[in-house]
C-alpha cells in the first residue's frame, strides 16, 4: 500500500546514446521527508531530476509519483510537482506576473492578484513584479522559479541546486520554503555539495558514470 | 498565499498560451519586422520586374503565395526555435499538456501568414492596381491559404526546430507536402482577381478546408511525440 504522497524509483538508469549517465538507482522517498542526490558536476543530478519530475524518460526502471494513495499520471504531474531548475527558461519578454499567472492557468488553476502579489511576495518580488524578466538579476529570475514551483501548492518539489544565484536572504527564503514543503509532502533536491542540506532525510550519492 | 483548486481546462490553457506567444512575439518585433520587410521588398521587386503591369491572374496569384511561402519558411520556426534557445521549451513542457501548445503555435503561426498575406495583398493593390472583382473570394482564398499552410507548416517548423539543420529541412519537408494547399490557394486566388468560377472557386475553397482540417488532426496527433522528445 502507496503512502499517501511517495516517491518511487526502481532500478532508474538513463543513458543517451553509449553514454551511461546512471544506473540502478532504488530508493522510496516517504511522505513529509527529504531527498538529496549530490556529487560532482556531470554524475547526472540534473537528469535525475529532469527523470523524476517528467521530462526526460529514464532507459531504465520505473519512475512512479503517489499523491494520496493514487499513481500521478502526466497530468496529475503537472499539477503535483513544482520544479525549480537551472533547465527551465523564462522568458525575457514577460514579466513576473505575467509568468505566473500563465503557469497556473496552463496548469487548470485559477489565479487571482491578490494570491499571484502573495507568492511574489514571499520570494522577494513584490516590488518588481511588472518588470519584464530581461531586467532581472540570475539571483531574481531564480526567486521567480521559486515562485512558479510553489504557486499552486504542489505536494512534490524538485530543486535542482537550489541555492545558486541566491544571496544570504534569498538563501533563508528557500531553506524556508523546503522547510514547509516537508510538512506538506516531499522535497527532492540536488546539490554538488552535501553539507548545502545537511537536514535531508534521505542521501544518494552520485558518481560519474 | 492560497491558489484556488484545479480542473483541467484545455481551451484555457491554449488561450493562456497564446496569449503569452502573442507578447513575447510582439515585445520582440525585430523578428515580425523582418520578415513584414522581406514581404514588403520581394514584392515592391516583383512590381519593379513586371513594370507595374499586372501579369495574368493565374501568375499574379502565383508569385502573391509564393512570396507568403517564402517569407513563411523563415517565419514559421521562429517561435519553437525561440523556445528552444531560451530554454523555455523545458518550462512549457513541465507545466502543459502538448495540445494546448500546439493549438496556441498553430493559432500564432495563422495570425502571421494572415498578416504577411494582407501586407502582400496590399502591396499588389497599390502597385499593381490589382483589380478586385470578388472581395470576399479573395479573402476567403487568403484566409483558407494561411489556414492550411499555417496547419501543416506548424508541425514541420516543431520538427525543424528540434534539429541543427532547421533552415534547410523545414522548406526541403514543407514544400512538396504544402504544394497541394499552395496550388488551391492559388487557383481559388486567381479566380477572385477575376471574378470567374462560382462551383470551381468553391471546389478550391473546400479543397483548402479539407487540407487545413487534416493536416491540422495529423498534427495533433504527432506533435505530442515530437515535443516531448524534444
Amino acid at each position: 500500500m502507496a503512502a499517501p504522497t511517495q516517491v518511487v524509483l526502481e532500478g532508474v538508469g538513463r543513458s543517451y546514446g553509449r553514454r551511461l549517465v546512471f544506473r540502478g538507482i532504488t530508493v522510496s522517498i516517504p511522505d513529509r521527508s527529504s531527498f538529496l542526490a549530490w556529487g560532482p558536476n556531470g554524475s547526472g543530478k540534473t537528469t535525475l531530476l529532469a527523470v523524476i519530475s517528467g521530462l526526460v524518460a529514464c532507459t531504465q526502471g520505473r519512475v512512479t509519483l503517489y499523491v494520496d494513495g493514487h499513481i500521478l499520471d502526466a497530468a496529475g504531474r503537472r499539477r503535483q510537482l513544482g520544479l525549480v531548475s537551472p533547465i527551465l527558461g523564462l522568458y525575457p519578454q514577460l514579466t513576473a506576473e505575467e509568468h505566473l499567472e500563465l503557469a497556473l492557468k496552463v496548469r487548470g488553476f485559477s489565479s487571482d492578484r491578490a494570491a499571484l502579489r502573495a507568492v511574489l511576495g514571499r520570494v522577494g518580488l513584490g516590488r518588481r513584479q511588472r518588470d519584464p524578466v530581461a531586467e532581472y538579476s540570475t539571483g531574481m529570475a531564480q526567486r521567480l522559479k521559486y515562485a512558479l514551483a510553489i504557486a499552486h501548492e504542489p505536494r512534490i518539489l524538485v530543486l535542482d541546486e537550489p541555492f545558486s544565484n541566491l544571496d544570504p536572504e534569498g538563501v533563508g527564503m528557500a531553506r524556508a520554503i523546503m522547510d514547509e514543503q516537508v510538512r506538506r509532502g516531499i522535497v527532492i533536491a540536488a546539490a554538488c555539495d552535501r553539507g548545502e542540506w545537511a537536514d535531508a532525510h534521505t542521501v544518494l550519492s552520485l558518481a560519474p558514470a | 498565499m492560497r491558489i484556488p483548486s484545479c480542473r483541467s481546462r484545455p481551451l484555457e490553457a491554449a488561450a493562456a498560451l497564446f496569449i503569452k506567444d502573442l507578447r513575447v512575439e510582439f515585445r520582440s518585433l525585430m523578428s515580425w519586422g523582418l520578415l513584414a520587410a522581406s514581404a514588403a521588398g520581394i514584392t515592391i521587386a516583383t512590381s519593379f520586374a513586371f513594370g507595374g503591369i499586372l501579369p495574368d491572374p493565374l501568375t499574379a496569384a502565383a508569385l502573391l503565395w509564393i512570396i507568403v511561402l517564402l517569407v513563411a519558411m523563415t517565419g514559421l520556426p521562429q517561435t519553437f526555435v525561440r523556445e528552444q534557445e531560451q530554454g523555455t521549451a523545458w518550462t512549457v513542457r513541465l507545466w502543459a499538456d502538448p495540445a494546448p501548445v500546439l493549438a496556441a503555435k498553430l493559432g500564432l503561426n495563422f495570425l502571421l501568414l494572415l498578416g504577411l498575406a494582407a501586407l502582400v495583398v496590399s502591396l499588389y493593390g497599390l502597385l499593381f492596381n490589382l483589380p478586385l472583382a470578388a472581395p470576399a473570394a479573395l479573402a476567403g482564398s487568403v484566409l483558407g491559404g494561411c489556414a492550411a499552410l499555417a496547419g501543416s507548416g506548424t508541425l514541420l517548423a516543431a520538427i525543424a526546430a528540434g534539429t541543427g539543420a532547421r533552415g534547410l529541412l523545414l522548406p526541403l519537408l514543407a514544400i512538396p507536402l504544402q504544394l497541394p494547399s499552395l496550388a488551391a490557394a492559388v487557383q481559388s486566388t486567381a479566380m477572385a482577381i477575376t471574378g470567374e468560377g462560382g462551383a470551381t472557386l468553391r471546389a478550391a475553397l473546400v479543397l483548402l478546408a479539407a487540407q487545413t482540417a487534416v493536416s491540422g488532426l495529423m498534427s495533433f496527433m504527432l506533435f505530442r511525440y515530437i515535443w516531448d522528445e524534444g
